[in-house]
């Protein structure tokens, strides 16, 4: 069975502009499909994409076109990942320790029944349950 | 891509319908070969059936996301703020 990869708003963030750290990217999530994973990323992480500003609005489209053909599955938001990631957010061992948009990727990962997290975020990868990815090392 | 339904994972059985689970339709050969293989990748023999019909009949789970990672060329959103962001994050 493939194993499934939360792709969060840093990977997405990496891709969006030409430099090294595309490609290292890039680099990383080929091998990654080669090694039988899927690509999984979620309305949210997209979502905060929305306050940056697009060169163009054909460029957004192309670029959501993109991010929808890279991932498997794109997981939904709904209030009931907010209710999640509040109940993530009070919990004490990690209270402080996380931001709401890091609590709600933390939901969508157990959610979406994910793998591993590929993420750029150090805070992200250590609080995750399952398996942190660093595309650049 | 489709988007998630919590349920499509699971295979769907209807409640009269016999259950014929994949090893019954194997040889021995087959079964013995899989046991084997299983040891070698240090996976199960039935997560070793399912990446073998993956790749046999969804191949555009892999080909699809690869296609598209080639597709990426110059600039889609403002650098600027996208480093910006980043280093938020970091």
């Amino acid at each position: 069975m493939k194993k499934r990869l939360y792709l969060d708003t840093s990977i997405w963030l990496s891709l969006a502009f030409e430099n090294e750290r595309r490609l290292l990217v890039q680099k990383f999530l080929t091998q990654k499909l080669e090694e039988d994973w899927i690509c999984i990323s979620s309305s949210f992480a997209i979502s905060e994409l929305v306050s940056i500003e697009a060169e163009s609005p054909k460029q957004w489209f192309d670029y959501l076109e993109l991010i929808q053909d890279i991932c498997t599955e794109i997981l939904p938001l709904d209030l009931s990942v907010f209710d999640k990631a509040a109940k993530e957010l009070l919990s004490p061992l990690l209270l402080n320790q996380k931001s709401i948009s890091t609590a709600i990727h933390l939901s969508l990962i157990k959610i979406g029944r994910c793998d591993a997290v590929a993420s750029l975020s150090p805070s992200l990868r250590r609080l995750s349950s399952v398996t942190g990815f660093d595309p650049l090392i | 891509m489709f988007v998630l339904g919590q349920s499509e994972m699971k295979p769907r059985i209807r409640k009269d319908e016999p259950l014929i689970r994949w090893n019954m339709l194997l040889t021995n050969d087959e079964i013995s070969f899989l046991r084997l293989q299983s040891k070698r990748e240090n996976r199960t023999a039935s997560d070793l059936v399912r990446s073998a019909i993956e790749r046999l009949y969804f191949p555009y789970n892999r080909i699809l996301p690869n296609q598209a990672l080639n597709r990426l060329k110059h600039d889609y959103l403002n650098r600027d703020e996208c480093e910006q962001k980043l280093r938020t994050l970091e």
